[in-house]
């Protein structure tokens, strides 16, 4: 998806540790996708095929038992369950605003991290970086 | 005269030869329009922010251009407060007759069924606000305190 602004990308957290080699391949997996107000974007339960970042839009994340978190900032991460066994997602994820994502194939991904120890790591990293600084939900 | 001296004769050859680059140049230029076509399409699609730019890039904006501009920025402002003001009276309603802290699933779903515009957008836009706030457990709380002096803004 070379139609991508590159660089604008390469800023975004989890990706700025990447080396120039490691970010080519990564680059290379990323697909820009426009999502409309009130689309579901995850099912729990559903097998997780598809990562997520977040570069526009509010985004609310929600459990059957009615609990919720919202994200909104440009960066954020959903649907990392596509690269956790089972792969199955454990949160329904439904646009509260029209806005715009990266969606990242799961199994290609995860296909990538296991290839590559160094980049898994640094990836994983910034991701638990991210998941940390959610809102809690005790 | 036949055969291969008429076509040389008539540069039969030459002429092959310059149809033939013809050709293979035109499917070459569409093969290149086609493969950047997908950068045109984005161009296209956030045309708006390319025009912006280039009339920053260019200023192109004159004082009388300026002005417009920061009236109409007033007049969206004006615009969002009143739809910020005509949604929360909504929420706030509903909110006290479900209770607190609330589901904000829940919150969208009856706020659908009674046919509340937009309600996504709208309650997005009202956490944006602050007007609903997270309570850290996964339920949320309607901030009366900010409500409040919403409603009295004019």
């Amino acid at each position: 998806m070379h139609h991508l602004d590159a660089e604008e990308l390469k800023n975004l957290k989890i990706f700025r540790d990447l080396l120039p080699d490691e970010w080519t391949e990564v680059y290379a997996l990323l697909n820009r996708q426009k999502i409309i107000e009130g689309e579901q974007l995850i099912r729990e339960g559903e097998q997780a095929h598809t990562f997520f970042i977040i570069l526009r839009g509010h985004f609310m994340i929600h459990y059957g038992d009615g609990r919720a978190v919202t994200l909104n900032k440009k960066g954020d991460i959903i649907g990392w369950s596509s690269v956790i066994r089972p792969f199955q997602y454990t949160a329904n994820v439904t646009a509260l605003t029209a806005g715009e994502v990266l969606s990242i194939p799961g199994d290609r991904f995860l296909e990538l991290l296991q290839k590559n120890a160094e980049l898994g790591d640094k990836l994983v990293k910034r991701v638990n970086e991210l998941v940390s600084k959610r809102q809690a939900i005790d | 005269m036949t055969g291969i001296e008429a076509i040389l004769h008539h540069n039969g050859f030459g002429m092959a030869a310059v149809g033939v680059t013809i050709v293979f140049t035109a499917l070459v230029t569409l093969s290149l329009i086609i493969s950047q076509l997908h950068k045109l399409l984005l161009v296209w699609e956030e045309r708006e922010t390319y025009i912006n730019k280039a009339r920053r890039m260019f200023s192109l904006l004159g004082p009388k251009e300026v002005r417009r501009a920061k009236n109409g920025e007033k007049q969206a402002k004006a615009k969002y407060i009143a739809s910020i003001k005509e949604s929360s009276r909504q929420f706030n309603i509903l909110i006290q007759a479900m209770g607190e802290p609330f589901s904000l699933p829940e919150l969208i779903r009856i706020a659908e069924s009674l046919g509340i515009e937009s309600p996504y957008a709208a309650v997005a836009h009202l956490i944006e606000g602050d007007l609903i706030i997270p309570d850290q457990k996964g339920f949320y709380l309607w901030n009366h305190e900010a409500y409040n002096s919403l409603s009295k803004r004019s």
